[in-house]
């Protein structure tokens, strides 16, 4: 055999019994544990916990530090990926029997597709308050308000829309909008019972006739109302309270009910570190938890409030000063309507592209 | 490497070119056997590089392709590609049963065609002046045009609309005052504007060095027949560079058709939808699972229209010998002296930079020294301060990020610029195969660049290479991206090069190797190094793939930057990330650039 031949099966040779060492193994063992002393054991055995979710790293920072000030010993390893890519990632990894992230991130039009990726747990026993469990396998960790918004500079106080029926006034046609292509903003006429979708698709039509400045989504919504290129628009509250902190001139209009998107938090079946998971997950809706979410306005709120806890809760407190009534997600039957509903939405504004 | 072409006569050698060692001519004149052995094991490993390469490159052009065709046949709206049993062409049915087809298709041909006409006239018209002519301030003028090829689509889309928007752009408002009427980036021309110019320094790049090497000898003998500056333009100049425009052309037919970012924030206000917009809808459709189904199916019409570019290219450039400007015989580039028109268009060149390249930086830096979205104005002034640097430089995540970007954009520059002039030769002189192969990786161009990273994805799940989720498999996906660009913006140098000058140094008893890397190699050196600094810097800002594939260990300072717009609309902050991607991109420009893109031999 020439030299360059031995050379070339020698590091075939190498290559192989990497690769063979590098396909050995499946997932860790679901952890045998009944309650959060035995989780954090169980934890602190695995050293670190990886979450995926589709929020910045700076508004997740605040609670990471907190949980690994609790429970030292375990490493918070945090990823910001797009909604739709965390489910297909997951999926993609589930069937491959190589999932490489604990806890991912389900909401809005992914709670369904998530469903079948989360592991079976019992959360109750690991103390997380009845009010946050959905659907048996999800843990509601925070929720964010869609609120209509106005740039201070352009408009008044006074001027302001004050209902769904004020944007219609043709004092807002011409651009004077700017909305979210997608419609999410519509969600909450499928949830108040006064509303209802047939009179949603209604509404959408006519608002489609006030041609309003169309986004790609809420983000791209907001800039326009912050710069000052549209005077009024859809909007999210974090990022109206976010930019607000920073002086910019942008408030909550008084345009009601509203719709507050809930989050929710599971560990990914056959995640590598499933005690992490589930211990970074319970904390996250523990009260000290949402005491960490809250300064980011990244916390569950309750829909059924008077507005007394709106002290210590900057985004209620928002939403009761401009007195706008929310309404949040009850069932999984509420997702399933939205993947008829929206399409429709869509039509009804003009943006439906496929 | 065959050449394929007989042997030309009346040419000198280039200088560089020996015999090989041992041999000395007889006296009797007669040039005897060669006796050293090793030019024979030298071919055969020349043999084996080339069959390891080429099967290299098979495997990261064929792959996507195929994982393209596979999940365009599946019904895939809920559930992954390789779930679904069975093979339909409902996704097909669907695109062309869309009730906003022949909307689609005719916003997509006018914006396609208007891009890449802009585009095409600037560029052309840049690399003529900067690489042929005596314009002043080509040092300062040609790297700016290249600086903002860093710099992500949708960052420098938001930078457009606060410096053009018809509210309170400080563009618009200009205009409007000089002119009296109202500019509306939001528009199908404003959409053409905007990624026009993005498009310019990719395809300049691609053409300065084709235009460097035009021997002043043509247009001399057609100015002696009595031809005008516009006559030897147009049928001595632009036919010699057709097949560099072609290629250009191609490439940005399909950036332009499958570019979502512009036509999202320009297009979407009133409502313009192009083809990247169905492509987009098909990623994030109601469902909430990507349909990579119909994605795919997209990507199919996108490939079957490469194919009949390809077709137009070869047809093009089947007698290459036509292109051939570079050969044995002395030739010079000497400038094209401008005389009383020299100020004049420095005037109109400094302005197109000033408008096209420094003001949305300038808007760009002006973001970036923001506490919030603000327009920009004087009465803004006392609110600017460097507190979005500083947040970026205590990020903890930000040295990581750094340092894997700069590893995956060297190695990905360097690598694709390995592939890529390796593809270049075997399609000019490789035969068959050659030829097959470099068309197979324009076709994977064509791939969406999502749907190439979930093929990238997919692939290295199942395959037991501990790749995913690190650095190496972005650098994969990047190079099977950039690999097709590369080898077009190499080959249309190889295409100037007389067949003659390789012959030449084979009779002269040089190997094959020998000819490759004293011949050839120093000739193409320069679109090599062109290709490196294009994808360097593309590299440096790709965010689909980046964001796709990204992990808690390989993230890039582009997925840091996502992470500031994406869920909390932080453009101040993404801006000052941006300015720094800018002068990283500027610098690599000019340390490329300070030998001189244009050559004058």
């Amino acid at each position: 055999m020439t030299r360059i031949g031995r050379k070339f099966c020698l590091t075939a040779s190498v290559m192989a019994v990497a690769v063979a060492l590098s396909a050995c193994g499946g997932p860790p063992p679901v952890p045998d544990t009944k309650n959060l002393d035995e989780l954090y054991q169980a934890a602190k055995a695995e050293g670190e916990v990886v979450w995926y979710a589709p929020k910045p790293e700076a508004q997740m920072k605040p609670a990471i530090d907190a949980f690994e000030k609790k429970y030292p010993g375990i490493e918070v390893r945090y990823t910001n990926k797009k909604a739709p890519d965390l489910v297909t990632q997951l999926n993609v990894e589930q069937a491959a029997e190589r999932v490489t992230f604990d806890v991912s991130n389900a909401g809005g039009l992914t709670v369904l597709p998530s469903q079948s990726l989360a592991a079976k747990v019992d959360w109750a026993s690991y103390e997380v308050p009845g009010d946050q469990i959905f659907a048996d396998d999800f843990v509601y960790v925070w929720a964010v308000p869609k609120v209509w918004a106005y740039n201070t500079d352009a408009v008044a106080a006074s001027d302001t829309p004050k209902s769904w029926d004020d944007l219609l006034d043709p004092r807002w046609n011409g651009g004077k909008l700017s909305v979210e292509a997608r419609g999410s903003f519509m969600t909450v006429w499928a949830q108040d019972p006064a509303l209802g979708t047939d009179a949603g698709l209604d509404y959408s039509s006519r608002l489609a006739q006030q041609q309003p400045h169309y986004t790609e989504n809420t983000t791209q919504a907001h800039t326009l109302i912050v710069s000052g290129q549209t005077p009024v628009g859809t909007d999210l509250i974090n990022l109206v309270l976010g930019d607000q902190a920073k002086g910019a001139p942008v408030a909550v209009a008084p345009v009601g009910p509203t719709n507050a998107n809930k989050s929710y938090l599971f560990v990914a079946e056959g995640a590598p570190h499933p005690a992490a998971g589930r211990l970074l997950t319970a904390f996250l809706a523990s009260e000290e938890g949402q005491s960490a979410l809250v300064d980011t306005y990244n916390s569950a709120i309750p829909t059924n409030t008077d507005c007394t806890d709106a002290a210590t809760n900057r985004v209620i407190g928002a939403l009761c000063d401009a007195g706008v009534e929310w309404f949040g997600e009850t069932n999984l039957e509420q997702y399933e309507q939205f993947s008829d509903y929206f399409p429709e939405v869509e039509e009804a504004l003009g943006t439906d592209v496929n | 490497m065959q050449s394929g072409t007989p042997l030309s006569t009346g040419g000198r050698p280039p200088t560089g070119t020996r015999p090989p060692t041992g041999t000395r001519p007889q006296r009797t004149g007669v040039r005897p056997e060669p006796t050293d052995v090793h030019p024979h094991r030298r071919d055969r490993v020349l043999i084996g590089v080339n069959i390891v390469i080429g099967a290299i490159i098979a495997y990261l052009m064929l792959f996507p392709l195929g994982m393209l065709l596979f999940s365009s046949l599946k019904d895939s709206e809920t559930k992954l590609p390789f779930q679904v049993p069975g093979f339909t062409l409902a996704n097909f049915t669907a695109i062309f049963s869309s009730k906003r087809l022949v909307e689609v298709a005719l916003n997509s041909l006018i914006f396609v065609v208007g891009t890449v006409g802009l585009a095409l006239v600037i560029s052309v018209s840049l690399a003529y002046l900067f690489e042929r002519t005596d314009i002043p301030g080509r040092r300062f003028l040609a790297p700016s045009t290249l600086a903002p090829m860093a710099v992500p689509a949708t960052v420098m889309a938001v930078a457009w609309v606060l410096a053009a928007n018809p509210t309170n752009g400080p563009i618009a408002i200009v205009i409007e005052r000089i002119f009296g009427f109202t500019i509306d980036i939001y528009s199908l021309p404003g959409m053409i504007l905007v990624a026009g110019i993005f498009g310019v320094p990719g395809m300049y790049i691609m053409l300065a060095p084709t235009f460097a090497r035009l021997n002043l000898e043509f247009e001399e003998a057609a100015a002696t027949s009595g031809a005008g500056w516009w006559t030897r333009t147009r049928k001595v100049v632009l036919p010699l560079t057709m097949p560099g425009i072609t290629a250009a052309s191609m490439l940005l037919v399909v950036i332009a058709l499958e570019e979502f970012a512009i036509p999202a924030i320009l297009g979407m206000p009133d409502q313009i939808y192009v083809f990247s917009s169905l492509i987009q809808a098909s990623l994030q459709p109601p469902s909430g699972l990507a349909n990579y189904g119909q994605a795919s199916a997209y990507g199919i019409m996108l490939v079957l229209l490469s194919l009949v570019m390809i077709a137009v290219y070869r047809r093009q450039t089947r007698e290459s010998h036509r292109f051939q400007v570079v050969g044995g015989k002395g030739y010079r580039s000497t400038p094209v002296r401008l005389g009383r028109w020299r100020i004049p268009i420095f005037t109109i060149v400094f302005l197109y930079v000033l408008v096209a390249i420094i003001v949305p930086i300038l808007t760009l830096v002006w973001t970036s020294l923001t506490p919030y979205l603000q327009p920009i104005s004087l009465d803004n002034l006392g609110a600017l301060s460097l507190a979005n640097y500083t947040a970026i430089f205590t990020n903890p995540s930000l040295s990581q990020a750094v340092i894997n970007t700069l590893v995956i954009s060297l190695v990905t520059a360097t690598l694709t610029a390995g592939f890529a002039l390796w593809l270049a030769l075997a399609a000019s002189r490789g035969g068959r195969i050659g030829r097959w192969l470099f068309d197979i990786s324009f076709l994977v161009f064509a791939i969406p660049a999502v749907v190439l990273g979930m093929a990238v994805l997919f692939l290295y799940l199942y395959l037991p290479f501990p790749i995913y989720g690190t650095i190496w498999i972005i650098i994969i996906a990047f190079t099977t991206r950039y690999v097709p660009r590369g080898s077009r913006m190499i080959q249309t140098a190889l295409l100037q090069l007389d067949k003659g000058l390789e012959e030449v140094g084979r009779v002269s008893g040089a190997s094959k190797g020998v000819v490759l890397r004293r011949v050839i190699f120093p000739l193409v050196a320069p679109a090599v190094s062109s290709t490196w600094l294009w994808v360097f810097a593309h590299s440096l800002g790709e965010l689909p793939i980046a964001l796709l594939l990204s992990s808690s260990d390989n993230r890039t300072v582009v997925v840091l930057l996502w992470d500031m717009i994406g869920e909390s609309a932080n453009y101040p902050e993404a801006s000052a990330l941006a300015v720094l991607l800018l002068a990283l991109s500027a610098v690599s420009v000019w340390w490329v650039n300070r030998r001189g893109v244009q050559k004058h031999i």
